[in-house]
């Protein structure tokens, strides 16, 4: 491989994981989690990984996090090796956990003034965000008075108010109720087709993947290792009408036939 | 709506001590019983009436002393409960030693005090802090221990440095608790002040207590229970207010 293609490599990849492998050690005996996992989110890509529950999918985000040291392999950050280092990712967590003590402005302005950035500026921008989520008579109300969905959007807009660039989603529509949950699809497939941030998101559900992701990484159960990387031919913007296209079926099957496989590695019926 | 709320949380518990007062008041003529033995509620009243002045100046002493002890001791629990919580080597050789601390008898303890630091103000202090650390102590430890996982995780992928998640995240968190463990300090730290001021003191209502019971005024040291008493309730209504204001973002304290 010569020097330029390894430079393009680089630069078009915002987050690339290199061999990530990690391994527990319990009572003298060592749970390999992650196998040699490498995986790529290019610039501007929404990007997702699918796989069997408890698979290590989470620890693998504590790893680019870097709240764990991989036992090898690295994390590269726009080609800069950012293994075990933290405040480089903006992290959206399974539940919305957004401080009770802080009103919901306060909340989501919060990464901002972890990175010391100026709070008027943010909370400027954080309103006008608020508006756009359907949140703006909430900027003041503390946490508790939203319902699931608000906390979950405004968890979200914590996310994308960070100054770091690429968005980690930690399974963020699993505590949602199916209606809720097609709804904040929709609206997370609104605001990203317009901002085009750098996103990985963890997630169980099939069509929840296929609809948003630009290329999907399929996971085999424990200790996980990528099986498959498949990529999503649709064009954006997509619409709800994608779900009844045969090609997007079809896709869905193969991919459930797939996770089930995995699954019952680990459960046999 | 709010004070018929109040009201109605008010008025049982008020019932119950006027109709005790009541009982009290009638048995005391009923069965003939001694005024030095058991004086009765108006007995109490008309003396308290009559020691007025000299009272308030007692009550304002002790006021001062338990008032002192109480923020010293309250800084010392908060700042031991830090300390440990961030050296968790210290927290595992200390808290078995703090937890034995409370086992000594302060009734014993501070005579020794006395003896070591004389009559002044010290001794005093180091009493009503040694009975308030404690339960600050420990509720600020249990509070910060207990730190939701997932804001942690979040504020430590966001790249906050442990300052950061002191005092935006653990903190606020370990708040409630340690505003119940400061409701718990708040009533020891009156007990601590009547008892230091039993072992050596020129003034407070310990030191009033002390006087009346040998010359047996029963009736005044019911004087000086029921002051007591009313320092205590004031206190701890003082810190659930302050608890109230602290924690209103509370879902179950609207």
């Amino acid at each position: 491989m010569n020097s330029n293609t390894n430079l393009q490599a680089t630069t078009s990849s915002a987050l690339e994981i290199e061999a990530a492998h990690l391994a527990f050690r319990e009572r003298r005996q060592s749970l390999p989690v992650l196998n040699q996992i490498s995986l790529t989110v290019p610039n501007g890509k929404f990007v997702s990984i699918i796989g069997p529950s408890g698979c290590g999918k989470s620890t693998l985000f504590h790893v680019i996090g870097g709240l764990v040291k991989p036992d090898s392999g690295k994390i590269l950050l726009h080609g800069k090796d950012v293994t075990g280092e933290r405040g480089h990712i903006s992290y959206v967590p399974q539940k919305p956990a957004l401080f009770p003590w802080r009103s919901t402005l306060d909340n989501i302005t919060l990464a901002r003034e972890i990175a010391g950035m100026p709070i008027k500026a943010a909370r400027e921008e954080a309103q006008a965000w608020l508006g756009r989520a359907g949140l703006a008579e909430f900027a003041q109300a503390y946490p508790h008075k939203l319902s699931g969905g608000m906390q979950q959007r405004a968890s979200f807009l914590r996310g994308l108010l960070a100054p770091q660039e690429v968005l980690l989603l930690d399974e963020p529509f699993s505590a949602l109720d199916a209606l809720t949950r097609s709804d904040m699809q929709r609206w997370l497939l609104d605001i990203w087709e317009e901002n085009q941030r750098t996103v990985l998101m963890i997630t169980h559900s099939v069509e929840e993947a296929l609809m948003l992701s630009d290329s999907i990484y399929l996971f085999s159960s424990r200790p996980a290792t990528v099986l498959h990387r498949i990529d999503v031919p649709f064009t954006r913007p997509r619409t709800e009408q994608l779900l009844d296209d045969p090609r997007f079926l079809e896709l869905k099957r193969d991919i459930t036939a797939q996770m089930r496989v995995q699954m019952h590695k680990n459960q046999p019926l | 709506m709010n004070i018929r709320r109040i009201w109605s949380n008010v008025w049982p518990p008020l019932l119950a001590v006027i109709l005790f007062l009541f009982i009290w008041q009638i048995a005391t003529s009923l069965f003939q019983i001694d005024k030095w033995m058991l004086p009765s509620p108006t007995d109490i009243s008309r003396e308290a009436a009559a020691e007025g002045a000299g009272l308030w100046t007692h009550t304002q002493a002790t006021l001062k002393l338990m008032l002192l002890g109480f923020s010293i001791g309250t800084a010392v629990g908060l700042l031991v409960a830090f300390t440990l919580h961030y050296i968790p080597f210290l927290r595992k050789a200390l808290y078995p030693l703090i937890i034995l601390s409370q086992n000594v008898p302060i009734i014993a303890l501070a005579p020794l005090l006395m003896i070591w630091f004389g009559f002044g103000i010290l001794p005093k202090i180091i009493v009503i802090t040694l009975v308030c650390f404690f339960p600050i102590a420990v509720a600020a430890m249990d509070g910060l221990s207990r730190t939701d996982h997932v804001m942690l995780d979040y504020m430590r992928m966001a790249g906050a440095s442990k300052w950061d998640i002191f005092i935006k995240l653990e903190v606020p968190y370990a708040l409630p608790a340690i505003m119940s463990g400061a409701k718990i300090a708040a009533t020891y730290s009156v007990m601590g002040a009547i008892i230091a001021e039993w072992i050596g003191a020129s003034k407070g209502i310990g030191y009033y207590m002390m006087l009346q019971k040998s010359s047996f005024r029963t009736d005044r040291i019911f004087v000086a229970i029921a002051i007591i008493v009313t320092i205590s309730l004031a206190m701890f209504l003082l810190i659930s207010l302050l608890e109230k204001w602290l924690i209103r973002y509370h879902p179950s304290e609207r």
